[in-house]
């Protein structure tokens, strides 16, 4: 091997390692450089299999710049860059800032619709439906929550690294496929309609679940209120431990009161 | 405080750390959700139910708060580890499950939100701390030291687990030995059979703040109807558990599939 890119093809095994490395992507976040040091450790295996010698310092010094994006999605960008250092010419002056410009790019549509997608759409409606079968009396009920979740995240991560080292066009379509945008907001409506249900569940004062809780419809009308009251005060920017750390305050002066 | 007690309190520091670590550094695989850690601590101390239980009365509080970027939210499962570590002596005096949850449940989710939040101050700092990582890195790159990327990204993770490990120990004595005395002697003087309400209100804190943050179009009309046929169907005394449980699932269902026909695409 010398300082050009060696071939293409990049070995199942290769892969494999650059898609369990994603797992790390975030181990040394920093505010300077962000996944800077977790991308680069991500793609070394492909990288060293491309370079030696000083052409492999020079690509890893290289990916040590800036770089964020949303660590489920971060398997695309990695076969991305893969694929891009495969593709180009270490002779070329203006392959450096192409690649940092690559992931820039990269790194800010994956990061919006990641965090959309995963954070904003299935974590919470997987938390929700874990409660939702917890009052319903099933106590394995968290298994759903991290089975469902990581079982999407391991698929997008070695999903992401195949279409990336195939080039943007292969992610391209298969966004333009799978309309993720659509995905989120079919999952937030569901998440709302679950959260309705727990919320009836709540109210109905029947939750035997939950250490034989027994309150009475006066109870109901009090879980209510408190619906409504966080749903005003979370509009108006006030923090959920903020919210939370009132609500205790509250039950212990309730409590104390009788 | 019982020797048996303070390796309960290890054990419960060294999970809630590794537990924590998914939520900002390791695998994503919601792990630090508080239903999840709570579940599985209860599992580690063979109290499933009472893990679950806390677990799933502070998972909606946070429903929405991810540390996406450079933002950092409360240490949640700090928050859950020392809530229900806290729980355990309490259960261990003589309290029912319910007892504790009522009144002792809201003092620990105070003196946890406390732990979480020194945790997430700690975790800022931490994450200056790991520009000097990254630079030793660059170093060891420039030096051919390739090895030196997989080391540094790895050895990154200790400070992380040891910030956790430590804040969930310190919180948990403190408690024990802060806020537990005076609360067993509060309770033995007050009649706690009537509050059992009181269980629903973090989950109800929680379900205002999810709704708020999600604000799709219509949501708080679908929210309203599949709350009202879930209130009717467990309301039917005729129902069994599992009979009941179905069919607010096929409510639910049958309200998602009417909202995203009436209107496919939201706002």
């Amino acid at each position: 091997m010398d300082d050009k890119p060696a071939a293409t093809h990049i070995p199942k095994r290769t892969r494999i390692a650059v898609a369990l490395r994603t797992f790390l992507l975030e181990a040394s976040w920093n505010n300077k450089g962000r996944q800077n040091l977790g991308i680069c450790f991500s793609i070394l295996p492909a990288l060293k299999r491309l370079y030696s010698g000083e052409g492999l310092k020079k690509a890893l010094k290289g990916h040590l710049s800036v770089f964020n994006t949303n660590p489920c999605f971060s398997g695309f960008i990695a076969g991305a860059i893969i694929e891009q250092e495969a593709h180009g010419r270490a002779d070329d002056p203006q392959a450096q800032p192409r690649m940092n410009r690559m992931k820039s790019m990269l790194g800010g549509t994956f990061g919006a619709l990641g965090d959309d997608l995963m954070w904003f759409s299935l974590k919470p409606l997987l938390g929700t439906l874990a409660v939702l079968l917890f009052l319903l009396g099933h106590e394995w009920a968290f298994i759903w929550m991290v089975g469902i979740f990581s079982a999407s995240s391991i698929m997008l991560r070695f999903l992401g690294v195949e279409l990336g080292l195939r080039g943007g066009l292969a992610v391209q379509q298969y966004l333009e496929k799978t309309k993720p945008k659509r995905i989120a907001v079919a999952l937030k409506r569901a998440t709302c309609v679950l959260l309705g249900a727990v919320a009836g569940i709540l109210l109905s004062a029947d939750m035997d679940s939950v250490a034989g809780y027994d309150g009475a419809w006066v109870g109901s009308f009090l879980a209510l209120s408190i619906i409504v009251a966080c749903f005003a005060l979370r509009s108006r920017n006030i923090s959920s431990e903020k919210i939370g750390a009132g609500i205790c305050a509250l039950v212990l002066i309730g409590v104390l009161l009788g | 405080m019982s020797m048996p007690m303070l390796h309960l309190a290890l054990l419960m520091s060294a999970v809630g750390a590794l537990l924590s670590l998914d939520d900002n550094v390791l695998f994503r695989w919601m792990f630090a959700q508080p239903i999840v850690c709570g579940s599985i601590l209860g599992l580690a101390i063979g109290n499933l139910r009472l893990g679950a239980t806390v677990g799933a009365i502070l998972q909606l509080l946070w429903l929405f708060d991810v540390p996406a970027g450079g933002f950092i939210s409360i240490d949640y499962t700090c928050c859950t580890t020392i809530s229900l570590a806290l729980m355990l002596p309490l259960i261990h005096a003589g309290f029912s499950m319910k007892e504790a949850l009522v009144v002792g449940l809201p003092f620990f989710v105070l003196v946890g939100m406390l732990g979480g939040a020194l945790s997430s101050h700690l975790t800022k700092r931490l994450r200056r701390f790991n520009e000097m990582i990254v630079q030793r890195a660059v170093r060891g790159v420039e030096n051919g030291n390739i090895s030196s990327i997989w080391r540094n990204n790895t050895v990154a993770l200790l400070p992380m687990f040891a910030k956790a490990f430590i804040v969930i120990l310190v919180s948990i004595l403190a408690g024990i030995f802060i806020v537990f005395p005076p609360l067993r002697s509060l309770l033995r003087h007050f009649d706690i059979s009537v509050h059992g309400l009181w269980i629903a209100a973090l989950p109800a804190a929680g379900i205002g703040i999810g709704l708020s943050a999600l604000r799709e179009h219509h949501s708080i009309v679908f929210a309203g109807v599949s709350m009202i046929a879930a209130l009717v169907i467990v309301r039917i005394n005729s129902l069994s558990a599992p009979i009941a449980g179905v069919l607010v699932f096929l409510s639910c269902f049958v309200v998602f599939l009417a909202w995203l026909r009436l209107s496919p695409n939201g706002r």
